[in-house]
């Protein structure tokens, strides 16, 4: 055997070889712009699921059961976050992640795991914090579900929001917590958690009536005006609750059709 | 003209069949000639053979792929060619140099009249290659099949020519140790 036997079979190589070897090489401007569209979409890609993924509205949603849904900037649920044991059981049975807001709200008030929830002494509370509350206000009071259940819906703010978030709490019970400490300042937020909603707003309720009570003994009996400097002060916050308790709007109502205070 | 259509043309036995060949593949058939011959005059010479070759291969033959039979046969040609050229043994083209770097190939103990068959060499270099990187195949073929210069080949595939070289010499000695291993002397 010699060079030339060796020279002879790779004369002799299938033809596969030589067209590989005969084709074109990619240029290196065309690879590089190659690489480069690559890279822009995978930038994009990224982005886009980073925007899917962030959350920029939340709507809280309270019964007993407490949870918040993240909506990304689509009006997409990315995020469902159980305040309570109740919620947390809720959110075993049923997925809302991925769905419309609209789709989400009727199948989390359609399930019978909040249904079991929403009986005669049950208040249901929608609270909405978005750059575009009215729109999802508008959602909200258009599904079917809502509607049955007789809810009360209102919006707040992203500082509200924040400060419900640090304290592990829903922002639609803080806000309600928050309406109640303006009442009766003895009250934390520890003693709120397992209340339901129709607890507070009883609560609430109560101070007002004996607030009015107040007012209407003072009317009637100004001779003992002088023994309650107190109350007189308390009562002042009992009137607007909203604003002394959080003069940024805490928890406005956008619900024309119903107010729980 | 796509290479269907001119293949077409041969069926129909067309003289445009040999017009359109030599306008789409003439360059591409005389710089492998060249590449053998080191002679343009020669080079010439053998591609005018060439599509008298192919005017009598089509039909009956029907290639697959145009430009590597036609790749074949002008290496096939260029190789005769050289043979009978009585003035120069080895020609001074590429292929006095691709038979010099594939002595290296040769395992050591070997004597010139040990007989191979030469099927079973091409099918050791089948399976030898397709063990390789494509791009270290790619470069292998390039030289010692279509015979094109380590310049050639480092500008084509936008590479250095030290790449390329040391890509060759790691093949050669690959493929050395690859025919001692099945003891192909």
């Amino acid at each position: 055997m010699n060079e030339q036997t060796i020279f002879d079979a790779i004369g002799a190589l299938p033809d596969r070889f030589l067209e590989e070897a005969a084709a074109k090489p990619i240029r290196h401007t065309l690879r590089w712009g190659l690489i480069a569209a690559c890279l822009v979409l995978i930038v994009g890609l990224i982005g886009g699921i980073h925007l899917y993924r962030t959350p920029v509205a939340y709507v809280s949603i309270d019964v007993n059961p407490s949870l918040e849904l993240g909506l990304n900037r689509w009006d997409r649920v990315v995020e469902v976050t159980a305040y309570n044991a109740d919620a947390e059981a809720i959110c075993d049975t049923v997925n809302l992640k991925h769905l419309s807001y609209a789709d989400a709200l009727q199948v989390l008030l359609g399930c019978d795991a909040l249904k079991a929830y929403l009986g005669e002494n049950s208040d249901l509370t929608v609270t909405v914090v978005s750059d575009h509350a009215s729109e999802l206000c508008e959602t909200t009071e258009a599904c079917e579900a809502y509607q049955q259940h007789d809810g009360q819906l209102h919006h707040s703010d992203y500082d509200t929001l924040t400060e419900a978030h640090e304290n592990a709490c829903s922002v639609g019970k803080y806000a309600v917590y928050q309406e109640l400490t303006g009442c009766d300042s003895s009250v934390t937020l520890d003693d709120c958690r397992d209340k339901t909603m129709h607890e507070l707003h009883e609560a609430i309720e109560a101070h007002e009536h004996s607030s009015e009570e107040h007012h209407e003994d003072v009317e009637n009996h100004p001779e003992t005006e002088h023994h309650e400097t107190s109350a007189t002060h308390e009562t002042e916050c009992e009137t607007e609750p909203v604003e002394t308790s959080k003069p940024t709007s805490s928890h406005e109502s956008a619900h024309h059709g119903e107010n729980h205070h | 003209m796509q290479d269907q259509e001119i293949i077409d043309l041969f069926w129909m036995r067309s003289d445009r069949a040999l017009t359109c060949t030599a306008d789409r593949y003439g360059s591409y058939c005389r710089t492998i000639a060249n590449r053998i011959l080191d002679d343009s005059q020669d080079s010439e010479e053998c591609f005018n053979d060439i599509l008298l070759r192919l005017w009598n291969l089509i039909p009956p033959n029907r290639p697959q792929n145009l430009a590597t039979y036609l790749g074949k046969l002008t290496r096939n040609l260029a190789l005769d060619r050289l043979r009978s050229r009585s003035a120069e043994k080895r020609g001074g083209g590429q292929v006095a140099a691709a038979l010099e770097e594939l002595a290296g190939c040769i395992p050591a103990g070997t004597t010139e009249d040990q007989a191979i068959d030469s099927i079973v060499l091409r099918d050791l270099l089948v399976v030898f290659l397709d063990g390789l990187r494509q791009k270290h195949r790619i470069i292998f073929i390039k030289r010692y099949w279509y015979l094109m210069t380590v310049e050639e080949i480092a500008a084509e595939l936008h590479t250095s020519q030290g790449m390329v070289k040391s890509s060759l010499f790691r093949t050669r000695n690959a493929l050395r140790m690859r025919l001692e291993k099945e003891e192909i002397l």
